[in-house]
């Protein structure tokens, strides 16, 4: 089999490619660590909660590729699993550790590991149902729906839709950050 | 404490800021619970809305786009008020008939948008 050129190829492509080969997200994963990593540095303050959260925002992402459907930039995507990540660790600051100490056969001080039997997807408590989500979606006005459409569920920068739609970038964002508002406001528990 | 805008907790979560707008919002979240919750909310919905099912969307000919304006209802109007109440109320008349023509323009454009818009998901979704 030829070797891949992954750092020549596209996110779209490597995500595709990521389904029967690790080494494909393996590329994703250097391609936008460091961006993550700021990110999550800002949010958290220490670098090594911020490298925990990132390494499980890439672990999340990898579980859930097959939902980045679109052209769009994976690093947005991605982004926003990690901003979940981290909003959770902020609400839990410390995950309760459990010691394999103990263990038969094994020597030097005891490893610790997270304590992952909340599974990572449950780990941030929802408010929300996807139900009334969806159905605040569904009322929405066709011109506010469309450009939130196309930006979430296929994954396209303001600037694709802008020309997709033939209406300039502001008029894109603004219609985007209106609509995500207005279902917001219709669903809100407070 | 003030609390960050909800434009704002959107642009962060775009990634839309410049690093240091950036790192003021994260150093604000990592202190306010309920900007926490705000941004919280949006990305709730950001997932909803990702793993939702694919847009059915109605075939393009079945939609009209909205009908042309009645030029001549308002032409008639700024004429019967020029008579009755002079130029001057003719003149306004005729400025608001501008504004409008220039909003029915505008709306008829996006409408036009979208339909193309739609026309192409829907060749997109349909299989060859």
């Amino acid at each position: 089999m030829a070797s891949v050129n992954y750092q020549a190829l596209g996110d779209g492509e490597l995500v595709t490619l990521s389904r029967e080969d690790d080494e494909a997200f393996g590329e994703l994963a250097r391609r936008w660590s460091g961006k993550l990593l700021r990110v999550a540095g800002q949010l958290l303050g220490s670098p090594e909660d911020a490298r925990d959260a990132v390494q499980e925002a890439l672990l999340l992402g990898w579980a859930k590729r097959d939902r980045y459907l679109g052209t769009g930039s994976f690093y947005a995507w991605l982004r926003k699993v990690l901003l979940n990540v981290c909003l959770a660790r902020l609400r839990r600051p410390a995950l309760p550790r459990v010691s394999f100490e103990g263990l038969a056969g094994e020597e030097g001080p005891p490893l610790e590991l997270p304590d992952l039997r909340d599974n990572p997807e449950t780990v941030v408590e929802r408010r929300l149902t996807d139900q009334e989500i969806r159905a605040a979606f569904a009322r929405l006005p066709a011109h506010y729906r469309l450009p939130l459409y196309l930006a979430v569920h296929e994954s396209l920068t303001y600037e694709q839709i802008a020309s997709r739609l033939g209406i300039p970038v502001g008029t894109v964002k603004s219609r985007i950050n209106m609509a995500r508002r207005m279902i917001r406001g219709a669903v809100r528990r407070d | 404490m003030t609390h960050v805008s909800e434009e704002r907790l959107l642009r962060f979560m775009d990634g839309d800021l410049s690093e240091a707008a950036a790192g003021e919002i994260a150093a604000h979240l990592s202190e306010c619970e309920r900007c926490r919750q705000v941004l919280s909310d949006y990305l709730e919905i950001e997932q909803a809305l990702s793993v939702m099912p694919a847009l059915r969307l109605a075939p393009v000919e079945s939609r009209r786009a909205p009908a042309r304006p009645r030029h001549w209802r308002l032409g008639l109007v700024a004429a019967a008020l020029v008579a009755a109440l002079g130029a001057s109320w003719g003149l306004q008349v005729a400025g608001y008939w501008r504004a409008e023509q220039s909003e029915r323009a505008a709306m008829r454009r996006d409408h036009y948008a979208l339909v193309s818009a739609e026309a192409s998901l829907l060749r997109e979704a349909t299989p060859r």
